[in-house]
């Protein structure tokens, strides 16, 4: 992971009040949904070809909702993902079937967010990621 | 006599990269929302702040579905493989009355 003290990111909130935040998925700009209650880091399966992101349907992981349904779907692993002034490299992703009428591109999860500390600015939409200091031995 | 021009339907709205043959002059990514608003936009960056921030660009496509959106950016994208190009929706991902809960668990 490479990145400065404090990096703000400047999101906007959708219907429902989701936060939307720009991000880099293999060197392309696009927009993720901000998902701290997602354990992998996830894309949508019709935009991962557009992203650089290879479908290898021998790697394979369940996903949950917060209903009891559970779906398989296929895990892959991001070359590079820049959120702000963060970069997470060779990250694994799971490649996930949206509902047609649900064209997000893909979401932020824990994976990604694993190490930093984070705060939304709920009055800007503004997601602020920082290092943790380093403890002193 | 009275003689009436007939009315000569408007042309249906170009990517901005495509008037004239030539790029136009960047906007603000504030302003291609304003004037876009429910499009489908790919928009070659011109500009980002210290923390990678799209500030503005330059509007190569714009459609009303990410189907139509997307073929026209991988076209651009081939031409213009050192281009930063923006792919975003200028408008609400989520639909109306849609609440959305993602749970995704290892």
């Amino acid at each position: 992971m490479s990145s400065i003290s404090a990096s703000r990111v400047a999101g906007r909130f959708d219907f429902g009040g989701v936060l939307i935040v720009p991000i880099e998925m293999n060197g392309i700009p696009t927009d993720f949904l901000f998902d701290p209650g997602a354990a992998v880091t996830a894309i949508n399966q019709k935009f991962a070809e557009y992203f650089g992101v290879r479908i290898d349907p021998a790697r394979q992981m369940k996903i949950t909702a917060a209903s009891e349904e559970r779906v398989d779907t296929f895990l892959s692993t991001a070359e590079e993902i820049r959120v702000g002034s963060v970069t997470r490299k060779n990250l694994p992703l799971s490649i996930i079937k949206f509902p047609p009428d649900f064209d997000l591109h893909g979401l932020i999860g824990m994976n990604f967010l694993k190490g930093l500390r984070f705060t939304v600015e709920m009055d800007t939409g503004t997601l602020i990621l920082r290092e943790p200091p380093k403890s002193k031995k | 006599m009275k003689t009436t021009k007939a009315k000569t339907p408007k042309a249906p709205k170009q990517p901005q990269a495509h008037r004239n043959g030539k790029l136009d002059k960047p906007l603000t990514i504030a302003k291609i929302r304003e004037l876009y608003k429910d499009q489908w936009l790919a928009v070659h960056l011109t500009k980002v702040d210290r923390y990678n921030n799209p500030l503005a660009g330059i509007v190569v496509a714009n459609a009303p579905t990410s189907d139509v959106l997307y073929t026209q950016a991988k076209q651009y994208r081939s031409d213009h493989p050192a281009a930063k190009l923006y792919t975003f929706r200028a408008g609400n991902y989520i639909p109306e009355g849609v609440v959305i809960v993602l749970d995704i668990c290892e």
